[in-house]
């Protein structure tokens, strides 16, 4: 059993796409003069990945996306207009607002002054709601930067200013819309974003662990280690994943504090993950095992640990970085999948799986369809995630083609 | 068209001679055919003699129900849906309700005759006196005497196998009641001590079970019945033991799954099982029975629709989009939430439906009890605390709960009865409802007045006052309240959570006494507050606030821990109840137990539930705006044999 | 060859017991048993059961034994063909599965078709097109359809057929034809039904397939032979279609193992949003109750089917593939 076929879609895919462009960026240097004779790149690999990287514009769009995610999920206390769980009775399922850069002052003249329209409320008995209907007369000016009362930034820091805010704080701004209970769904979004990007996160970092140190194991070593490594990934990969998720969902015990099942949630999440990574690394460490640069280091009489990471690491942390890129969307979906089946992280924890689920019903759809907009956040972040690990596992390998 | 306006113009001429002028008529003309009437697709079986005619069907005295608006037509499909496997309450509720004796259409709290045309207890309410309907068949055409009555109370309620401990509703003070048979039709059943509420017990939801088992049928799975070839059925069905069997077979459990799994058991009840529901069912129909025992005013027997179709769903949103579709009949369970109304009622043309309100029984939206019997010390001692109960009373703003979770519907309210309730206790109930942030912090003051530098209280060990409020997210709109709340609490320096459990999870803590705080749903609001009475004492281990306590009375000082002397007055009082058989005594203890529930302030209410609806057909008629509970299961005690559908 | 099926057959048996003993833990894990579920379920309805109640059922139903009694039990009638009861629904356990797996495997198979026929031409079409205005257009709708949680499509998909098609949702038959014979009118009704599951839970796989197809394909198009050929003149389709796309096929091929675990849990969430008679709806309720004995045989099930679906691919694989030999 001494090929390797591609057993599996993820495996297939792994498939290095050749990459002529990094090429060309050659040439147009070379031809540009920037290279000097003799053949000396002075380009880095990590140069060159980013030269291939920045080709890829999806992905380079998608890069600033990202950071732009990560960023809100930082700062979340200070990007939300307001606090997450606060309720209104006023405006339970108030549709969203549109933000009005311009107004006409007295004399009718245009002017900028940024405003949301109030609401006409009317309560429709029989069906037991409130009838919202924007009201262009009433403006409640909003502006960045607005005082409110002190919050704390990290648990630490002491702010008394929001990065967007009515500036009267007891008027109404959903940007999203609000919830059945009234609560502003762009807050509870802004603060999902946290829990849900960092799930990823953690849960890669804890797969990411287990894989390059067992997947390193096995493919350095090779023999009985390398076979019983693969036996173990093997069984793992046959065990269904979502009754394993749900059967160890279930076996937390919830008396526990939200901050600790969120992070068993990632381990179990991670638990899986781990195996794709360690045949990634394990066929690096296979195939890298003979190639001449480890000989000569040998030869030159370097300590294990230093070919490990001095050579090898370094050679193939790229492949690593895209596949760690693409890991990550699957984390993000497996927590909404387990949210929705009531088991993951539950309210008052906010994640934009726990908000999908509060909104998986017929009611939301038909008559408040804003309370999706935390589907569209996924979305993006796992099409944004998706797009760079396509574009850095393309740039992954810039000297493949030779 | 022309028979059917011809019975409905009968039938005006008979609502005058209904009653027992009626029965004498049939008693004595016999098979007088012109009489009563049947289904039409009763017809060809008649015919052909697979069937007897229908006054032979009949008993001699079949009771006569008074349609909710007109004699109905025969016909039809009613089409409704459950959730998931183990949904088995449905079809308890739509057609599971065929008592000795019954709750009255209204709900009053009175009991009517229904299998037993006649029923008395003696005066110290320990014997009571039963007499059946003559000729009343089980739906396979055979007699159903005081000996199916008799099966049940002797050779099942005290088989060990089948039941380990005996039914609570047939048993005082440990003890089976005793059987004895007069005739046929009449029998008696003693008790040991006073039983003032067995009526009511039978006319509950449980009490159908006296009638449940055939003794023809399900007698040919005991081993004292079947000497011959009880081995060769219990192979057969791939059990091991005959109780297995029996069960498989015979349903002990009145909300048990096998209740509705084999079609061949004989049942009283106005549709019998066809497609049963079993592992995999997609679907569950049932038939009618031929043999059902009422008629209307005109003399149709019942039930007018033909048959039962019931989906089974993987998930609550698919039957909300099938009743949108009009493929719904009458469907009330799983879909009447609040927030679905707005949905149902936007499509309402399209599908062709109306929504019909129904009055909920229960007192409240959710109740919030401390433990007041905790296990840590400490914690005990704060729950204990009177003023600390009512400083957090009155800082949770219960009308802004009302409008945001439950879309304004009712009013700020404690653990008592409803206003339209016999025994409503208005100090119990509206007690220290208001807001008032400043009385609560007064209150607290006098109870726990420092606090640490985040503005938390500190308890009596000079740590932060902190507890944890368990609910269960599946069940009930709770959640969102209980999330409320717990904000409010925090407001006022008391560091409570929410903590969102599993169901079983919630059983299991509660029954060890582990927890800090619980959230649930205030049942026995209307007539059932004197059967069930949770929340005014710790009656038994559902009472929330206080499970060794409700342990210490059901196990009559056996189990859990004695209470406190206020605690063991109740308890002593609704002793006497249950001893009494005079209604207007028992009224009137009940009161004292509510005034001294009132004087202890158990638990936390919300509010009152608003009107729960059902959604149900344009063309499906007689569907009363009915009580719904669980003590009187709703819709089938409104009589659903009567509901039915126009052309 | 035979070499390699049999030495994978006889990894499996230990496989086998790992894969059941896992099973059996996952089972256990949460706390309490079937008996403290039942329980609960009881009291909720307002009817709790007392304590003498409950331990007779968990005598009956053998809970009061020691856990590893129980799996070894277990595992001993299982491999006689007794995969004992459920507790929920009280019946035995082969009885439920086997009338869910007909149509499970009618919704896998068909979703795997439906996959096929969409995701080819176009991964074909995203290689041949790369970095154009097409590619970018495909790559991008399929990777909208790999971030939408599908249960979200799931409910999205419902509501708008019920909404503006009038169709007749949930599950694969409508009411009347749930037990009616077979029928062209039944088949009608069927095909009616199952496209919802088919798309919804096809949409993810296409994605994921076109994105194979396309790297798969364009590894091979620059491949020297390939040039050789276009240099020989050879017209672009009759290029592409004869040689590379023949190769860039193997991972489809793969793909046919993955009907078989589909079988049980294909999507457990999507087929219980839909309400279909599937495997998946009874594995979560079983799950959620702790009905170790139908759980169990599900995961046991799907666990063989994934060693029987690999061993079964890479089958397939080196028969089409000539240049994939297990031994040598």
């Amino acid at each position: 059993m001494t090929a390797s076929p591609p057993t599996t879609p993820e495996e297939a895919e792994r498939e290095p796409v050749p990459s002529e462009a990094v090429e060309s960026e050659l040439e147009a240097m070379a031809a540009a003069g920037k290279l000097p004779g003799g053949g000396h790149a002075v380009a880095s690999q990590w140069q060159l990945m980013w030269w291939q990287f920045r080709r890829h514009r999806l992905a380079m769009a998608s890069a600033v996306v990202l950071l732009v995610i990560y960023l809100v999920a930082a700062f979340c206390e200070f990007i939300a207009p307001f606090d997450p769980l606060a309720f209104t009775p006023r405006y339970t399922y108030a549709p969203p607002q549109w933000v009005h850069l311009f107004d006409r002052d007295d004399k009718g003249d245009l002017v900028f002054r940024p405003h949301v329209n109030g609401f006409k409320v009317t309560i429709d008995k029989a069906a037991l709601r409130r009838v919202f209907v924007i009201d262009p007369k009433v403006k409640y000016p909003i502006a960045f930067f607005v005082r409110t009362d002190p919050y704390k930034l990290w648990g630490l820091f002491t702010l008394e200013h929001k990065l967007i805010g009515p500036i009267d704080q007891a008027n109404p701004m959903y940007l999203l819309g609000a919830d059945r209970l009234g609560r502003d769904l762009f807050s509870r979004v802004i603060y999902g974003t946290r829990i849900s990007m960092s799930i990823g996160l953690i849960g890669v970092a804890l797969s990411l662990m287990l894989g390059v140190v067992l997947g390193g194991i096995s493919g350095y070593y090779g023999g009985r280690i390398d076979h019983a490594i693969q036996r173990v990934i093997e069984f793992i990969l046959s065990l269904p994943t979502t009754p394993l998720w749900l059967g160890l969902a279930a076996a937390l015990p919830s008396n526990w504090p939200p901050l600790r099942i969120y992070l068993c949630i990632t381990i179990i999440l991670s638990l899986y993950g781990w195996t794709n990574l360690a045949r990634v690394v394990r066929g690096r460490f296979l195939s890298l095992r003979t190639e001449d640069f480890v000989t000569a280091a040998r030869l030159d009489g370097a300590s294990e640990p230093r070919i490990i990471f001095g050579h090898m690491v370094p050679s193939f942390i790229s492949h690593i970085i895209a596949e760690v890129s693409l890991a990550i969307p699957n984390m993000i979906l497996a927590e909404t999948a387990l949210s929705f089946l009531g088991l993951g992280l539950q309210p008052p924890i906010i994640s934009w799986g726990v908000l999908l689920q509060e909104a998986q019903n017929i009611r939301s759809i038909a008559t408040a369809p804003w309370l999706f907009a935390p589907g569209i956040a996924v979305i993006i972040a796992v099409l944004a995630l998706n797009f760079v690990g396509d574009g850095l596992r393309d740039a992954a390998d810039p000297y493949s083609h030779h | 068209m022309n028979f059917r306006s011809w019975l409905t113009r009968a039938g005006g001429g008979l609502v005058a001679t209904a009653g027992a002028a009626l029965v004498g008529f049939a008693v004595l003309t016999g098979a007088a055919a012109a009489d009563y009437h049947q289904s039409p697709t009763l017809d060809d079986a008649v015919k052909s003699g697979k069937l007897p005619p229908v006054e032979q069907r009949l008993p001699e005295n079949p009771r006569v129900e008074t349609p909710v608006e007109q004699v109905g037509q025969y016909g039809g499909t009613w089409r409704s849906g459950m959730v998931g496997g183990s949904d088995r309450n449905w079809m308890f509720r739509i057609t599971g309700y065929e008592p000795l004796v019954a709750w009255d259409r209204d709900w009053t709290g009175k009991v009517i005759p229904n299998l037993a045309e006649e029923f008395s207890g003696n005066a110290d309410a320990t014997e009571f006196t039963f007499k059946l309907r003559k000729g009343l068949k089980w739906s396979d055409g055979q007699p159903f005497t005081s000996d199916d009555v008799g099966f049940f109370v002797n050779d099942i309620a005290r088989n060990k196998d089948l039941f380990p401990s005996p039914p609570d509703w047939l048993t005082v003070d440990d003890q089976v009641g005793e059987f004895t048979k007069i005739d046929d039709q009449s029998f008696k059943i003693k008790f040991a001590s006073p039983y003032g509420l067995f009526l009511q017990r039978l006319a509950s939801v449980y009490g159908v079970q006296i009638d449940m088992m055939a003794k023809h049928y399900c007698s040919q799975f005991m081993p004292q019945y079947n000497k011959t070839n009880l081995d060769q059925l219990i192979q057969q069905a791939g059990v091991k033991s005959w109780s297995e069997l029996y069960i498989k077979k015979c349903a002990v459990d009145t909300e048990a799954n096998e209740r509705w799994q084999n079609p061949d058991r004989p049942v009283m009840e106005p549709w019998m099982i066809h497609d049963p529901y079993v592992g995999g069912a997609t679907i569950v129909t049932f038939e009618r029975n031929p043999y059902y025992f009422k008629v209307d005013t005109a003399g149709n027997q019942l039930p007018y629709i033909d048959k039962l179709q019931i989906s089974v769903n993987g998930d609550v949103q698919t039957l909300v989009l099938k009743v949108v579709n009009g493929e719904i009949d009458y469907q009330d369970r799983h879909i009447n939430s609040n927030s679905n109304r707005a949905v149902f009622l936007d499509s309402a043309q399209k599908g062709d439906y109306r929504l019909i309100d129904e009055k909920n029984s229960d007192m409240n939206t959710a109740i919030i009890s401390l433990n007041l019997t905790h296990k840590d010390p400490v914690k005990r001692e704060i729950f204990n605390n009177k003023d600390f109960r009512i400083g957090l009373s009155y800082a949770i703003d219960r009308q802004s709960i009302i409008d945001s979770a439950y879309l304004g519907q009712g009013e700020p309210w404690q653990a008592g009865p409803r206003k339209e309730s016999a025994y409503y206790n208005e100090r119990l109930a509206k007690q220290y409802t208001e807001y008032d942030v400043k009385k609560a912090n007064e209150y607290l003051d006098k109870a726990y007045p420092k606090k640490d530098d985040q503005g938390f209280r500190l308890g009596p060990d000079g740590k932060r006052i902190s507890f944890t409020i368990m609910v269960i997210p599946a069940l009930g709109d709770w959640l969102d309240a209980t999330q409320l709340v717990a904000q409010y609490w925090q407001k006022v320096g008391i560091d409570a959570k929410t903590q969102t459990v599993d169901r079983t999870l919630f059983y299991d803590r509660k029954d060890k006494n582990d927890q800090d705080a619980t959230v649930f749903e205030g049942s026995g609001g209307s007539a059932d507050a004197m059967l069930e009475p949770t929340f005014y004492f710790p009656f038994w281990n559902e009472s929330l606030f206080a499970v060794p306590w409700g342990d210490w009375y059901a196990s009559a000082g056996k189990d859990g821990e004695a209470p406190p002397a206020a605690v063991k007055k109740q308890m002593d009082l609704y002793r006497e109840l249950k001893g009494s058989a005079d209604a207007e005594k028992q009224k009137e203890l009940f009161k004292q137990i509510l005034d001294i529930a009132a004087d202890e302030f158990y638990a936390y209410g919300i509010s009152t539930p608003g009107d729960l609806y059902a959604v149900v057909k344009n063309n499906m008629h007689n569907v009363p705006v009915a009580w719904t509970a669980w003590t009187y299961p709703a819709p089938v005690a409104s009589n659903t044999e009567q509901y039915y559908f126009s052309k | 060859m035979y070499r390699f099926i049999v030495r994978r057959l006889i990894w499996m048996i230990p496989s086998f017991f790992a894969v059941s003993l896992v099973s059996f833990i996952i089972m256990r894990l949460p706390p309490g048993d079937f008996v403290t579920s039942y329980a609960a379920d009881l009291a909720t309805s307002g009817a709790p059961a007392d304590q003498a109640t409950l331990d007779n059922l968990r005598h009956h139903y053998g809970l009061d034994r020691p856990l590893y009694v129980q799996y070894i039990s277990w595992v001993a009638n299982a491999l006689q063909g007794d995969l004992g009861v459920s507790f929920e629904y009280r019946a035995p356990v082969a009885d439920i599965i086997w009338s869910r797996l007909g149509m499970t495997f009618l919704v896998a198979s068909c979703t795997l078709i439906f996959v096929w026929v969409v995701a080819f031409p176009i991964g074909i079409y995203s290689a041949l097109r790369q970095y154009k205005l097409g590619d970018y257009l495909v790559t991008f709708l399929g990777f909208i359809g790999m971030a939408t949680p599908n249960f979200l499509l799931a409910l999205f998909v419902m509501y708008v057929s019920v909404v503006y098609l009038g169709y007749s949702v949930g599950g694969l038959f409508s009411p009347d034809f749930v037990n009616a014979p077979w029928s062209m009118a039944r088949l009608a009704d069927l095909l009616r039904h199952l496209w919802i599951p088919v798309v919804v839970l096809g949409v993810a796989g296409i994605a994921a397939l076109i994105r194979i197809m396309r790297a798969n394909l364009l590894d091979e198009l620059h491949k020297p032979y390939v040039e050789t050929a276009r240099a020989k003149g050879l017209p672009e389709l009759t290029l592409t279609l004869r040689y590379p796309v023949r190769i860039a096929l193997n991972p489809f091929i793969s793909t046919v193992g993955w009907v078989l675990p589909t079988l049980v849990s294909g999507d457990v969430i999507v087929a219980t949003v839909l309400s279909l008679p599937t495997a998946g709806p009874i594995l979560i309720q079983a799950l959620k109750t702790q009905d170790q004995y139908l759980a169990g045989a599900l995961l046991l099930f799907q666990c063989i089917f994934v060693l029987l679906g690999t061993l079964l691919s890479d089958l397939l694989l080196a028969w089409l593939d000539p240049r994939i030999r297990y031994d040598r």
